[in-house]
């Protein structure tokens, strides 16, 4: 069966991943901050009806332990694509007035996070059949496409994670893992707010 | 006269820039970590006429930052040159060391923002108007750097750091377009410095590092000749444009 590990899970674009590979038929390894929480609700009752097709974990990509603790405790899963959705994002910036303790928590999630991810679950994914490590990223960090609107601790981490995605590209050839980065597009969703285009 | 502030001047490029920009006549405020141990920035700004001032400045101190930008209020810079830097370790695949990550973005992202933020209004009222942050071979997102290098080197902590520098140097020059403010950020070239041959791998000669005379005086020659429609653009030390 095919399997699947998304991370910021509980709603946006991660919920939507977990709800098509369901219908899909794959098996869904959901991860969010807080499963608890109110906004964790229709993840849970998908997780509920799925017959454990879809399980959901607790998991701050931010906390090195509980990434570690969680790899250990899927140790015998095969995992065939590892998506890298948990994503900050924040308000506008001026410039002059930057918000730098917001900048490192965009960049311990948007930039860290998927390199330790990438640690902690490169044998699960590398005893799999697709071997997939892939990465949400933005459109907002292309250096071809830049200007300034007010984003850029948002803009400069999404960059930096693309770096970040060239370089496991590097590490993990050898193991025949693909990784990418791709922009989703502007979505309708609580991040993307009015405007958004898909 | 023109006047250059730069960080880490006490030492590599830094100290490079300042023999150059003093030779030349400039004004120059020159910050370092640690002034009294500055020996030969000691010497030039001795032998200066009052043209080299010594800051002492960790540009990852915020409040020090803005304690020098008010200390400065009544001074013209014409070129911010947010020089200083961090070369952290190499981290083998696996065993990436996250808190040294975080710390890499504060020595060589956070604090570039940072001195630009409160040295804008010094540079805004200078005649050339110009803030320059520093790319590296290793800070392209679309190529591993030429040469030998390819990606998965070990150095993913720093490459990320100076990948987003070039994202915010793109920003900063949408933001301070107004103002006449051109923000660029140059690639000073793998330079025969102490930072540079600290990169070298074992048998490399130092034969292949750039000559610091060298990528300082490309360095000049391209801010000597930038105009507003140049801001955001990313160079190589030579002039030549830098992959994004």
């Amino acid at each position: 069966m095919d399997s699947v590990l998304v991370t910021g899970d509980n709603r946006g674009i991660g919920f939507e991943f977990t709800k098509q590979f369901y219908d899909a038929g794959w098996r869904v390894f959901a991860c969010c901050r807080d499963p608890a929480a109110e906004h964790s609700r229709d993840l849970n009752m998908l997780a509920g009806w799925s017959g454990r097709y879809v399980t959901v974990h607790r998991l701050d990509v931010t906390k090195h332990d509980e990434v570690k603790a969680l790899a250990e405790r899927l140790e015998p899963e095969t995992i065939d694509i590892v998506i890298n959705n948990a994503g900050v994002n924040g308000p506008k910036q001026a410039f002059g007035d930057t918000d730098y303790e917001l900048w490192a928590n965009a960049m311990a999630t948007n930039v860290f996070g998927p390199m330790r991810m990438a640690e902690a679950f490169v044998e699960h994914v590398s005893r799999s059949k697709r071997k997939i490590i892939a990465t949400v990223s933005s459109r907002l960090g292309s250096l071809a496409l830049a200007d300034a609107d007010g984003r850029h601790h948002y803009r400069s981490s999404k960059t930096a994670a693309n770096m970040v995605m060239k370089n496991l590209a590097g590490y993990v050839a050898d193991r025949g893992i693909t990784t990418i980065s791709f922009s989703p597009g502007w979505v309708k969703t609580e991040m993307g707010g009015v405007g958004a285009t898909v | 006269m023109d006047s250059m502030l730069i960080t880490g001047a006490n030492r590599g490029l830094g100290l490079e820039w300042v023999r150059q920009l003093d030779a030349a006549g400039w004004r120059i405020l020159a910050c370092c970590r640690k002034p009294d141990q500055a020996d030969e920035l000691n010497q030039l700004a001795n032998n200066a006429d009052g043209r080299i001032t010594i800051h002492k400045l960790d540009i990852t101190d915020h409040a020090a930052i803005d304690a020098l930008a008010g200390e400065l209020k009544d001074e013209a810079i014409d070129v911010l040159n947010n020089n200083a830097g961090v070369l952290p370790d190499r981290d083998p695949w696996g065993q990436t060391d996250y808190e040294k990550w975080r710390r890499a973005m504060e020595g060589n992202l956070f604090s570039t923002c940072k001195m630009s933020e409160a040295f804008t209004p010094h540079v805004a009222r200078s005649n050339r108007r110009i803030m320059i942050t520093m790319a590296s071979t290793l800070s392209s997102v679309s190529t591993p750097g030429g040469g030998p290098l390819v990606w998965g080197d070990e150095k993913h902590v720093y490459r990320t750091t100076k990948a987003a520098i070039n994202m915010l140097a793109k920003s900063m020059s949408g933001y301070l377009k107004d103002m006449g403010v051109i923000v660029i950020s140059i690639n000073p070239g793998w330079a025969n410095t102490e930072m540079g041959r600290a990169d070298l791998e074992p048998g490399d000669s130092e034969d292949i590092l750039l000559d610091p005379v060298e990528s300082i005086r490309g360095m000049r020659a391209l801010i000597d000749g930038l105009t507003l429609a140049d801001s955001g653009n990313l160079y190589k030390w030579n002039g030549e444009e830098l992959p994004p």
